[in-house]
């Protein structure tokens, strides 16, 4: 059908043109804001490929990803005039074209020798329709045996009027991911459950005890003998013993005209 | 994704006997797609159109129900100028808005300052496409000319989740592109309040999931009719779902984004005309998304409460909850005084993620021993 063929291109240009902009926009916010449409872009190829849940999660963890990286963007950069071409690092400007070419030359043999893409590697041939695409991805993706248990499990066929057409792609990737691949997806959650630990020592508040050491009760409202400084409890005490230091001094000062 | 009139349904399916692509070729010519694929879009398009329509008013009107709302908790009568009882104020107040200048700021980033509004409108508004107003597997209005929602996704929640988590790009990069320190330091915590509550947002809805056993929204609806309004045995993933909501949504008390006290509006003080229209209508669409999916995934959505009331038609009864989760936001508004930003996350990180924790796993445990046991239906 043209009219898939028509969506698959406005799709794959679109992500082409909004990668190239991330490569070559010098503001680093608009190279992020070009990241988020590419991505956006490639969960568009995703739901014709017929893969919808990874289309979604496509959006939904990485455009947070990015929005955190748009915040790392603004606080750390400077945030207006980014770094133009002629004044990167060699290590960028030499090495970067490199490895880019490099890359692209190894997806595209990857694309041309192997029977990895469905369908034949055409993904806009005409004759890839839902329908073949759908055989294509139970061949090539998930045994049929999943999808045939995994029916039941979204059906539920108990309510009435529940029609068979919600057996997704989901409940069967979520079947394979949680017996067949079970190993690795522990493995890749412990290393994301370490990434967060270190996340978390590194940028937690040093204890209490490490900065009763040198600074007792730097925090907040303090009720200790020595206000935090700069609060306004400092400048009360300071206030007072400047006071009575004066009083002090004018006592002095009385005794010694007395005398 | 589209018309089944494209398929090759002859194929014989990788199964051999009623395979998969069997069954759903009979259901999609029964119900979803007619043989036609300009027809189907014809009906689409028919639909985008009353859909867009109604969301939109819906909104205009809202702005004045919840003036009247707030004017009876202040003891105040709110609109009644323009037109009777103050009818009139939302077209007024449109109308001053498509009237208004649009200025850009000298120090703005022209082009993102041009497409932030409509960064947040577009996908405040997409999260309408999977609401269903009336049973998805039959047919709609007017021999099926309005279907009875735009797509009926298999993946809706997660639909659902995407959108509102692309939808803080509009904030940010309004507050970013301004050039106003006020503006970007509303952007800044508007990032963190939604980063932090869109965990929250998503894992109240997590038990729903469980017990429904899908992601389909109308499948949800119809598990509801058959069983019981998830309300009930998820009422704490409710609480949590609609606290986040609020908080998604940048509304009091968590409107510490565009707190008007502190930074005189935040992410769209630079903005002005329709464009500061556009955000306008982004946030009360947004709350009425997160208003519609509650009454769909908590209480039944189209679904009547109980089987003799059957003869009032499903959208009124959607259209009735949705009226009560927008009140219970105006009510919310007009009582609580607005948080300090170190108790709006602590609430997120200390409170609320754990206790949704919990409620995941308590589901859990619950369906898979129901179902060793025989109890779940």
């Amino acid at each position: 059908m043209a009219l898939e063929q028509l969506v698959f291109l406005v799709f794959a240009l679109l992500a082409i043109v909004t990668s190239l902009g991330l490569v070559i926009f010098k503001d680093p916010v608009h190279c992020a804001l070009s990241l988020v449409f590419a991505f956006a872009n490639i969960a568009g190829v995703y739901i014709l490929l017929g893969a919808e849940f990874i289309a979604a999660i496509q959006v939904l963890v990485y455009s947070g990803a990015i929005l955190v990286l748009f915040l790392f963007v603004m606080m750390l950069l400077q945030v207006r005039p980014g770094p133009s071409l002629n004044r990167l690092r060699f290590f960028q400007s030499g090495f970067g074209p490199v490895l880019g070419v490099a890359f692209l030359v190894e997806v595209v043999l990857v694309v041309l020798t192997s029977g990895f893409v469905l369908n034949g590697g055409n993904i806009t041939k005409p004759n890839n329709t839902q329908a073949a695409k759908m055989q294509a991805g139970v061949e090539y993706s998930v045994s049929v045996n999943v999808i045939q248990a995994a029916g039941p499990l979204t059906i539920q066929g108990k309510a009435d009027g529940i029609q068979p057409n919600t057996v997704g792609h989901t409940a069967a990737l979520g079947k394979e991911l949680y017996s067949t691949y079970l190993f690795p997806f522990e493995v890749a959650s412990i290393i994301l459950l370490i990434a967060a630990i270190g996340a978390i020592v590194i940028a937690r508040r040093s204890l209490v005890s490490d900065e009763e050491e040198d600074h007792p009760k730097r925090r907040g409202i303090s009720l200790g003998s020595v206000p935090a400084q700069g609060s306004l409890q400092a400048f009360e005490v300071e206030r007072q013993t400047s006071q009575s230091q004066r009083r002090k001094e004018a006592k002095k000062r009385t005794v010694i005209l007395k005398k | 994704m589209f018309s089944s009139a494209q398929f090759d349904w002859s194929l014989g399916g990788p199964l051999g006997g009623p395979s998969l692509l069997e069954t759903a070729a009979a259901v999609n010519a029964k119900v979803n797609a007619p043989n036609e694929p300009f027809i189907w879009f014809l009906q689409t398009f028919i639909t985008l159109f009353v859909i867009m329509n109604v969301v939109l008013l819906t909104m205009a009107y809202q702005t004045w129900a919840e003036r009247k709302v707030i004017a009876f908790c202040q003891l105040r009568y709110g609109p009644k100028r323009t037109g009777p009882s103050g009818l009139l104020q939302p077209i007024a107040d449109a109308v001053k808005m498509l009237t208004k200048e649009f200025i850009v700021p000298q120090e703005a980033d022209r082009f993102v300052f041009f497409i932030a509004p409509l960064l947040g409108f577009v996908p405040a508004v997409a999260a309408f496409a999977i609401v269903p107003w009336g049973d998805a597997n039959t047919e709609g209005l007017f021999g099926d000319w309005i279907r009875p929602v735009v797509a009926n996704l298999n993946i809706g929640i997660l639909y659902m989740l995407a959108l509102s988590s692309v939808g803080v790009y509009g904030i940010v990069m309004a507050g970013y592109s301004s050039g106003n320190k006020y503006s970007m330091l509303g952007s800044l915590r508007s990032s963190a309040q939604v980063v932090s509550y869109e965990l929250t947002l998503g894992l109240s809805l997590m038990g729903v999931l469980i017990q429904a056993g899908s992601l389909n929204l109308n499948d949800i609806v119809l598990q509801q009719k058959a069983t019981i309004w998830y309300f009930i045995p998820q009422f704490v993933g409710f609480v949590c779902y609609f606290v986040s909501g609020i908080a998604e949504t940048n509304r009091n008390p968590f409107d510490l984004p565009e707190a008007e006290s502190e930074l005189v509006a935040g992410f769209h003080l630079e903005y002005s005309g329709m464009s500061f229209g556009l955000f306008y209508l982004a946030e009360y669409i947004n709350m009425n998304a997160i208003a519609v999916v509650a009454a769909t995934l908590f209480f039944g959505g189209w679904a009547a409460p109980a089987s003799f009331l059957e003869f009032i038609p499903g959208p009124l009864w959607l259209f009735a909850k949705f009226a009560f989760f927008l009140f219970l936001y105006y009510w919310i508004r007009s009582t609580l005084p607005r948080f300090r930003y170190d108790q709006l996350m602590g609430l997120v990180w200390k409170v609320i993620f754990p206790i949704v924790l919990a409620n995941l796993v308590i589901t859990a445990v619950v369906k898979i021993v129901g179902i060793q046991l025989g109890w779940w239906a």
